[in-house]
């Protein structure tokens, strides 16, 4: 992860920032340029409510670099209130306790750190519903 | 120390991982002895978290509770000893992670265990002087210790953030504050070392016993209060002794003192421990209930603070999260676990 | 137009891992047994598939160093970079070459050399195919998506895992004879369900081993009665990028376009086909590719491949090499694998892995978690 990569990642990455199309009204995450069902290139910036449920989940043994120190971990698709998907982490749960239909929310954690000197990218997971 | 208008707490929230240690496991790897009568646990930040995103989810928590325009915060101060960057501010993280961002002061305030209260005392003047609508001030660690050390028994993490405002629309108005600090290197950390040095016993009495006690003397001097004037007092937390001891020398009863000391709970939280006492106290206050808050910090320091409870109270803390959630939301690993967690296998 | 292009010359290598070769002389071997199986002369153009030699630190613009190391410049070349669709895309190109008019013959080659990364680095590198920003940056890999995948698939229509075996099994059946293959051995059940985990419920039997490999053809406008194997459709069809949709939807848009576009060209139906090589880099992405081009009714094609449809003597012959899964996963080389191993089985010279009679063979890749998907059909 490029430090300008992840910089320029933040709004979406922190605070779940998407945008909603003037013109179609069609919702986007993480934001865009240009809406891929009208073409319009003005919007209003959305930020999602992070609340969410788990459509699909995996515990994951073999991970791809930056991720092996997490390992077991348990990554999911997760459908946002707002009807989005996202493909997410989940934390604050064994994996194995990970289930369909799982209420959840953001939280921000550090996603990975390329060890001891690299940025810290610091973006959203999900974790079990703290108040049901 | 008083500002010119009255400045009170519109919002707070804390955050405790969901990890437990207990001290017994910590006794079993380096002493196996039987010293330890009774179990106390200390919080263990899990391996995708750190000071960063445990001052995060206190911010948010405080956020959702005050809720106020993010925008309208002039100052997002968070304190700590356990910085992810040695050098980058961990409060502009935090001040982008609540929408805060460009418009206001940001920095890490660093005084061992209590800069989340000297950032409270900025906060109190940039509110209390007309700078500022509204100012965040917090403290967060995942605190350090040199695995076997005895800190190494209850160095937990955790942390809390205040959000101060006019008195006018606070749960708890801040009626005066001291700030009582000497040169004494009780406690340190040498720039670039992992764990800090401690004068073990020169910690105590010269240390955290002289100043908290000079600080809440002078502000109840200040004040004209004494101890039966408060319902409630929070005091630093490096174990369970130490506040109990300091508490009943300044004439507390112990239960006005115990209920927020969450040592046994989660460890001495370093810069969050006085803040998430404070939080703990104001989940349970009622209105006209004065509390005083004192921090203790390394180096040396005190700050005392007399907050005394509205009757909004029941109505703004209904939105946020009670410690208590976070206390009783608990996962218990064993010492290789809490090794894995917090670094101490290299892997690289 | 892809019709009226005939294939004169195919080359491959092994696939494996080949410690003392690099990656641009696993291509000029590939390249090299094409031309001499083409016996023709110098091709007018060269394309060449390659997924990750950039992103892995070896060989960038890898055609023009294939050309220089082949001795057949000067000459016009491209690079196809187009994730595991690097193969498919490449040969789609060189028809559109052949087709305007601008290039009489052209040698397309693809080639990949995965060993050299170590497993964690070729996976972070496999995952940049995937929304690197949203998916890839935040530890989401092709297996970890094809893991989601395969517990979706079992969550909504109430399967046992076990039943993902006869994909392996089939797979494993065919590599058995291939000697090009890197796993050559039946793989029984009990070995099947013993295999590491490397995301629950995907473990490393429902995962093609990533390998070394090239494999090359060698492409002409169509002669009257010259008898070669031509090309009778294809199609490329990119859609919506994104892991959600396979994993939710449990459908490639894309694999089911591409094919119905090709068999249209063709002017025949899939169960015209004598043989299939569909993109089996990970059991999910095969189940989904023997739905999408309609060997099986949506849930069915762990039933169908159990039913023992996908053998060699089956309805629809299916990765008669091993595919992915047996022979190996090249993922810049796959699509080629694909075509070579079509072409040797419609020539009749596919020896062991020889399905009777072959007459018309249905080749796909899929690229991006199966948003693109480019097919051909051959006869």
């Amino acid at each position: 992860m490029q430090i300008a990569k992840s910089w320029r990642q933040q709004p979406s990455n922190l605070r779940l920032e998407g945008t909603r199309c003037t013109r179609c009204d069609r919702l986007e995450f993480p934001a865009v340029i240009r809406c891929s069902a009208c073409g319009c290139t003005e919007f209003e910036i959305c930020q999602l409510s992070g609340k969410g449920e788990v459509v699909v989940a995996t515990t994951v043994f073999e991970a791809a670099r930056d991720f092996g120190e997490h390992v077991p971990y348990s990554a999911a698709i997760v459908k946002l209130a707002e009807g989005i998907h996202l493909a997410a982490m989940i934390t604050d749960v064994e994996p194995r306790d990970v289930y369909v239909g799982m209420k959840v929310e953001m939280v921000t954690r550090r996603i990975a750190a390329q060890g001891d000197k690299g940025p810290i990218l610091y973006a959203y997971k999900f974790a079990p519903l703290l108040m049901p | 120390m008083k500002p010119n208008w009255a400045v009170g707490i519109v919002g707070y929230g804390g955050y405790i991982p969901r990890y437990r240690i207990d001290a017994s496991e910590v006794n079993r790897v380096w002493k196996d002895s039987n010293m330890l009568a009774g179990r106390s646990f200390k919080a263990v930040p899990g391996p995708d978290e750190d000071t960063a995103t445990i001052a995060i989810q206190a911010a948010r928590n405080a956020m959702q509770m005050a809720q106020i325009p993010p925008g309208e915060l002039r100052a997002i101060w968070f304190g700590t000893e356990s910085k992810p960057y040695a050098v980058k501010p961990t409060s502009t993280i935090v001040a982008d992670a609540i929408g805060a961002l460009p418009h206001a002061n940001a920095a890490d305030w660093e005084f061992a265990c209590k800069p989340g209260t000297e950032a409270m005392h900025a906060a109190i003047a940039m509110v209390g002087s007309g700078m500022a609508p509204y100012a965040m001030c917090g403290g967060a660690d995942t605190a350090q210790a040199r695995p076997g050390d005895i800190l190494e028994y209850n160095t937990g993490a955790g942390g809390a953030s205040f959000i101060l405002g006019a008195a006018g629309e606070s749960l708890a108005i801040l009626e005066a504050s001291t700030s009582y600090v000497t040169n004494t290197p009780d406690f340190f950390r040498r720039e670039g070392q992992p764990y800090p040095s401690h004068g073990q016993r020169f910690t105590g009495k010269p240390a955290y016993f002289h100043h908290i006690h000079a600080a809440v003397s002078e502000l109840m001097n200040e004040t004209g209060t004494s101890a039966d004037d408060f319902k409630y007092a929070v005091f630093h937390q490096p174990n369970y002794q130490f506040p109990v001891k300091v508490a009943a020398s300044l004439g507390f009863p112990k239960e006005k003192v115990v209920p927020f000391i969450l040592t046994s709970q989660i460890g001495n939280t370093y810069s969050g421990a006085a803040l998430l006492g404070l939080a703990k106290a104001l989940d349970q206050a009622e209105a006209g209930d004065r509390i005083l808050l004192a921090s203790y910090g390394s180096g040396a320091g005190s700050d005392a603070f007399s907050f005394t409870v509205t009757d909004r109270i029941e109505k703004i803390r209904r939105r946020g999260i009670p410690i208590d959630v976070y206390l009783k939301r608990t996962r218990l690993i064993d010492y290789a676990m809490y090794a894995r967690y917090r670094g101490k296998l290299r892997l690289n | 137009m892809t019709t009226g292009i005939e294939i004169i010359g195919v080359g491959l290598t092994k696939s494996a891992e080949k410690w003392e070769m690099g990656l641009l002389d696993i291509a000029i071997r590939a390249a090299g047994k094409a031309l001499e199986d083409a016996q023709s002369e110098s091709p007018d153009a060269v394309v060449v598939a390659n997924a990750f030699g950039g992103a892995l630190g070896d060989q960038q613009n890898l055609a023009l160093h294939l050309a220089s190391g082949l001795g057949c410049c000067p000459v016009e070349t491209y690079c196809v970079a187009c994730d595991d669709a690097s193969g498919g895309a490449a040969v789609r190109l060189a028809c559109a070459l052949i087709s305007s008019g601008m290039h009489q013959t052209v040698l397309v080659v693809g080639a990949e050399k995965t060993s050299d990364a170590l497993p964690d680095m070729l996976e972070t590198v496999r995952a940049s195919g995937l929304d690197a920003g949203r998916e890839a940056s935040f530890g989401f890999s092709p297996t970890i998506a094809g893991a989601l995948g395969m517990q979706q698939y079992l969550n909504v229509y109430g399967l046992d895992k076990a039943l993902f075996f006869h994909i392996a099994k089939v797979a494993h059946e065919h590599g058995a004879t291939n000697r090009n293959a890197i796993f050559r051995w039946p793989l029984d059940e009990a070995q099947y369900l013993k295999s590491p985990i490397v995301a629950t419920p995907l473990s490393v039997c429902d995962t093609a081993p990533p390998c070394d490999g090239a494999a090359a053809v060698i492409l002409r406008k169509s002669k009257n009665g010259s008898g070669h194997i031509r090309i009778l459709g294809g199609a490329n069809v990119s859609r919506k990028r994104g892991i959600v949709h396979p994993i939710t939807e449990l459908t490639l848009p894309a694999a089911t376009e591409s094919a119905a576009m090709a068999l249209k060209e063709a002017g025949c139906d899939v169960a015209d086909m004598s043989l299939l090589e569909l993109h089996d880099s990970n059991a999910f992405l095969a189940a989904l590719s023997i739905e999408a081009v309609g060997l099986a009714k949506p849930g069915e094609a762990l039933h169908r491949a159990a039913d023992g449809d996908f053998s060699k003597d089956g309805k629809a012959p299916l990765w008669t090499f091993g595919g992915h899964k047996s022979r190996g996963l090249a993922p810049g080389a796959s699509g080629l694998y694909q075509v070579v191993e079509a072409v040797l089985n419609l020539r009749g010279d596919a020896q062991r892995n020889q399905v009777p009679s072959a007459t018309k063979a249905l080749v796909q890749c899929l690229g991006s978690f199966g948003a693109q998907a480019v097919t051909h059909i051959l006869g």
